[in-house]
């Protein structure tokens, strides 16, 4: 690949407002129910976090061979994105700042963030399918390393491409695990318009689009 | 002639980019640049000819990725050697007539160092040693370290230099746009850090155009008393193709600028090429670097600098006469200091101090866990609080940025052990103005002592900006006279030596009743007189009060918003005690359960409080949650509150405290996620478990260590990745053979119950009711 790697920033701004719906789904729980989700939403609005992607775009097919479920997003592809989302280590301060301090609190900051990388997945990828549509293409879901048989270990070769350290600041560690904690990577393919109906709906939840039915924190 | 010496009256230019100008000659991306250097030397070496024809005093030699992470150290060692002798050759092939040096060029490893990140800080020093004694070792002129995006690695890397070789080391770092690195530092944070350390040149590389980064330019002029280095970017990158979008011509005009503004180092950095060297006109006259005064100290994200409004420094961390903490330091509870930290900061205090120190524990150990933990969670800068010198230099070594040392005397001993580390890691020293005489009764004398660690200090090249001076707060019911030696002496030093003054302000009433209301006036007395900072109890309101009404008279809170927020703001909260406490405990309320169980205290004995209202509530929301008409956050919350009752019900009756057996848990070596594990703590806590915590990223050797020496008869493991089971497994394995009595519970988000038994679990605990359950079974 000659791909040139691009990094592209956002503002909390450019993410939006917090989900709160969203945060008490991944916290697992249905309603607030005296719940101060506020306040650590204030903590998290003063924390300033650093939304960083970097990506790029190349002709083709990657990874479809490490994974049959990515071969069978990627079917029909004729260019792909590769991309790493972070919220930076700001995220990863505040929660731990907070398990001294209340484990509850803590647990909101958990989600909070879960919340926030998503959501700042979700404008990346509305950003290039927006691109891409003006092009006569459309693109496909996210997929990353963990999801059903596509593995953890394709994460080494993911940050070599992107060069994700010097990038936007995310490291792996020795058991692949990425360090700041509240970051994606991500696989998505590109395909023509008329070829398939385009997967990335923006009108369903993220949820519907995946396979894992006995997901605890599946969308409702 | 030496690059330090042709410094001091030129300017330095460095070269631009490296690996955009071998991609055209055929590197491919994901190929490492640094082997070029033994693959196709004459490539490389030409690179650095055309900067040193376009006029370049300095070129990097090609090793920015090279490090023992990537290569074994053999081929390490071929790598630096090719690029240094590409680097000379190509000097010599030159024909400019500048003067040149070749710079052996280090950028970051890779990895994040502990705590977010799984990297041990001395594992990334040595990496740094070696590179620079492999670049010494082959004839580098100067170590340039650059594009470095945290500030604890940056120290690393400087430290690693320092260490290895006498060459002159030059420290680059890259801001994001917000004008700070990627993990929060400010420049003037770096500069105090770095400036501290013994940088030779200090500044800025890749990031932005140069334009876009004049703001933090400024800053590292403003602060910095050594030359400054600007290297940025050939502008910004396009979103479509990444080319870069300013002309070698607009390049070499904004560095111009920067050179007038009084940058001494400047070259290019992504995007740029020879013609953006040649572009920066040569003729410039340098400008003179002037000595700045600022006496700062910094954490990994500011800076506080000291003299202009008076600092107010906590002095919560420290056993003397406190039994809670005297007993949380003996058990090793260090979540205790760090909530004793967290509490002075929303107080309002600028630094923390840190002291440690009790007879029977290991105060090296202690001090360096206790400081590198309370970086992970507040960033206030730190005091280090010992007299301990060995404790001090290991504190020093691993603190993320400026650290204060608290203290060194007039005594000869003191200063010969104390300046050393602070020439060495840096600091801003408290020197307490008594010798080996003891504390003079005059201020004349303390003046003189203050005088005389100046020069002691000079002779380290310790700068006067970098000791603030404590003139002794003495008893006044000792001596009533005290408290006016002392603030003479402070007035003195302030106003005849121009250095800055500090004071642990409550002494002065030792002995006396209502001690706060004395010191409060002391404090406000020793302010007018020019006191720079206190060491202070920042629980005390009156303390608090008077330094916002002093910042209010004294125009430094503008429109007095900082007055009216926090004296006037003091009230009361509203707290519903219309409930009872088993409802306080269900809806998770902390504040009501404390207040109902204070009430419940003057009428009910402690054991029937918990026996008849705190476990039946717990038990109405185990069960709800088990029932899943509760969930989780509501089951936590109810933990933290009966915590709270259970805190004023021990507070009373000290024999209250838990006596279940002691259960250990962890999340395994390589995993660094512990919010599962923490809420699983949490719960077992609440149901009178005693709980050892490990922490995360725990190795199977520690883990076992731990369960024999307490003959805990539980263990709690956790994992979140497939990628962490294996060190699960391992962990299973080595308890079985060290500890063959204790039980093992696993969890986390991998997991299940069929996964649990393959790895030789007793038990799969799908939450944390279900391990308390199970915690109970095998505690019968």
């Amino acid at each position: 690949m000659e791909e040139i790697v691009l990094v592209k920033k956002y503002t909390d701004k450019d993410i939006g407002p917090i989900n709160v719906k969203e945060v008490l789904r991944y916290m697992g729980q249905p309603e607030e129910e005296g719940l101060d989700i506020e306040e650590m939403v204030k903590e998290v609005a003063k924390a300033k976090l650093g939304y960083r992607v970097a990506f790029f775009r190349t002709e083709g097919t990657i990874f479809a061979d490490e994974s049959r479920n990515l071969a069978k997003v990627m079917a029909g592809c004729h260019s792909t994105y590769l991309m790493a989302a972070t919220l930076g280590v700001e995220m990863d301060r505040l929660i731990a700042k907070y398990s001294k301090v209340s484990p509850t609190k803590a647990l909101i900051l958990d989600a909070i963030g879960t919340e926030r990388v998503e959501a700042l997945c979700d404008r990346f990828c509305l950003d290039m399918n927006s691109n891409e549509i003006s092009r006569g293409n459309s693109l496909t879901k996210r997929y990353s390393p963990g999801y059903g048989d596509f593995k953890l270990e394709n994460q080494a070769e993911i940050f070599k491409l992107l060069d994700c350290p010097k990038r936007i600041g995310l490291t792996l560690t020795d058991s692949l695990l990425m360090s700041p904690t509240k970051s994606v990577t991500a696989v998505m393919g590109v395909l023509k318009s008329g070829d398939k109906k385009p997967a990335l709906k923006q009108c369903l939840h993220k949820c519907t689009q995946c396979d894992n039915l006995e997901c605890e924190f599946r969308g409702r | 002639m030496k690059v330090l010496d042709y410094l001091k009256e030129n300017i330095i230019y460095l070269d631009g980019g490296m690996g955009t100008l071998l991609q055209r000659q055929g590197l491919k991306p994901g190929e490492y640049p640094e082997k070029w250097n033994i693959s196709h030397p004459d490539v490389v070496t030409n690179v650095h000819k055309e900067y040193f024809d376009a006029g370049s005093n300095v070129v990097v030699t090609n090793t920015f990725g090279a490090n023992c992470l990537k290569f074994s150290h053999e081929e390490l060692e071929d790598i630096v050697k090719a690029a240094v002798t590409n680097a000379k050759k190509a000097a010599s092939l030159s024909e400019g007539q500048q003067e040149k040096f070749v710079a052996m060029d280090i950028g970051p490893c890779g990895k994040l160092l502990k705590p977010y990140g799984d990297f041990e800080f001395e594992s990334a020093v040595s990496l740094f040693k070696e590179l620079a004694s492999l670049g010494d070792k082959y004839g580098a002129d100067l170590i340039f370290i650059e594009t470095m995006s945290d500030s604890l690695e940056t120290k690393a890397a400087l430290l690693g230099a320092k260490e290895a070789t006498g060459l002159p080391v030059f420290v680059s770092n890259a801001y994001d746009e917000s004008s700070k690195l990627m993990t929060g530092a400010s420049p003037s944070a770096m500069v105090a850090m770095l400036e501290a350390m013994g940088a030779d040149a200090i500044g800025v590389n890749c990031s932005f155009g140069p334009d876009q980064l004049m703001d933090v330019i400024d800053e590292y002029l403003k602060y910095a008393s050594i030359p400054v280095i600007f290297k940025p970017n050939a502008g910004l990158p396009s979103a479509v193709d990444g080319s870069y979008d300013l002309s070698p011509e607009d390049f070499g005009k904004d560095i111009q600028k920067a050179i007038e503004a009084g940058v001494r180092v400047v070259g290019g950095c992504c995007g740029t090429d020879p013609r953006y060297i040649r572009a920066i006109p040569k003729n410039l006259e340098p400008k003179k670097i002037e000595e700045k005064n600022f006496s700062l100290v910094s954490s990994y994200t500011h800076a506080v600098s000291f003299g202009e409004e008076p600092i107010l420094i906590g002095e919560r961390i420290n056993p003397t006469g406190k039994k809670k903490f005297k007993e949380a330091l003996r058990s090793g509870d260090i979540e205790y200091i760090l909530r004793e930290g967290i509490k002075q900061q929303e107080k309002g205090v600028h630094v923390l101090d840190v002291n440690v120190g009790l007879p029977e524990i290991d105060e090296v150990s202690m001090l360096k866990k206790v400081v590198y933990e309370l970086q992970a969670v507040t960033d206030l800068p730190l005091q280090i609080d010992t007299m301990d010198e060995e404790a001090m230099e290991a504190a020093l070594r691993e603190y993320n940025g400026k650290a204060m040392v608290n203290s060194v005397s007039g005594k000869q001993e003191s200063m010969d052990k104390v300046f050393p580390l602070v020439k060495k890691y840096g600091g801003l020293v408290v020197c307490l103005t008594l010798d080996d005489d003891g504390i003079p009764k005059t201020a004349e004398e303390r003046v003189k002592i203050a005088e005389k660690i100046i020069a002691e200090a000079k002779k380290y090249g310790i700068k006067k900006k970098d000791l603030i001076f404590d003139t002794l707060t003495m008893a006044v019911s000792a001596d009533e006279k005290a408290a006016n030696v002392t603030l003479e002496a402070l007035e003195r030093i302030r106003n005849d030596l121009g250095s800055s003054t500090s004071l642990g302000v409550s002494n002065v009433s030792f002995g006396l009743p209502n001690r706060d209301r004395i010191n409060a006036s002391f404090f406000a007395m020793a302010l007018e007189r020019g006191l720079s900072a206190a060491i202070m109890n920042p629980n005390s309101i009156d303390m608090m009060n008077t330094y916002y009404s002093f910042k209010a008279l004294k125009g430094m809170d503008p429109a007095f918003e900082e007055y009216i927020q926090k004296v006037t703001g003091i009230t009361e909260e509203v707290v519903n005690t219309n409930m009872d406490l088993k409802e306080a405990v269900i809806k998770g309320l902390k504040k009501e359960a404390a207040i109902k169980a204070k009430e419940l205290l003057e009428t009910m004995a402690p054991l029937d409080i918990i026996n008849n209202e705190i476990i039946p509530a717990l038990d109405v929301v185990g069960k709800g949650f088990e029932e899943k008409k509760m969930f989780l956050p509501q089951l936590m919350m109810a933990a933290e509150a009966s915590q709270e009752a259970f805190g004023v019900i021990k507070e009373k009756v000290p024999a209250a405290e838990e006596t279940g057996p002691e259960i250990v848990v962890a999340t395994v070596k390589g995993d660094i996620h512990d919010i599962g594990k923490n809420i699983v703590k949490l719960i077992l806590e609440n149901y009178g478990f005693k709980v050892i915590d490990l922490g995360k990223d725990v190795a199977p050797d520690v883990i076992a260590e731990k369960v024999v020496s307490e003959k805990a008869p539980l263990v709690g493991l956790s994992a979140l990745m497939t990628t962490t089971v294996p060190a699960m497994e391992e962990t299973v394995k080595l308890l079985r053979e060290k500890a063959p009595w204790c039980k093992i519970v696993v969890g986390g988000a991998v997991l299940n119950e069929e996964y649990a038994n393959m790895i030789g679990a007793d038990y799969y605990g799908k939450d944390a009711m279900a391990t308390v359950r199970y915690a109970k079974k095998i505690s019968q």
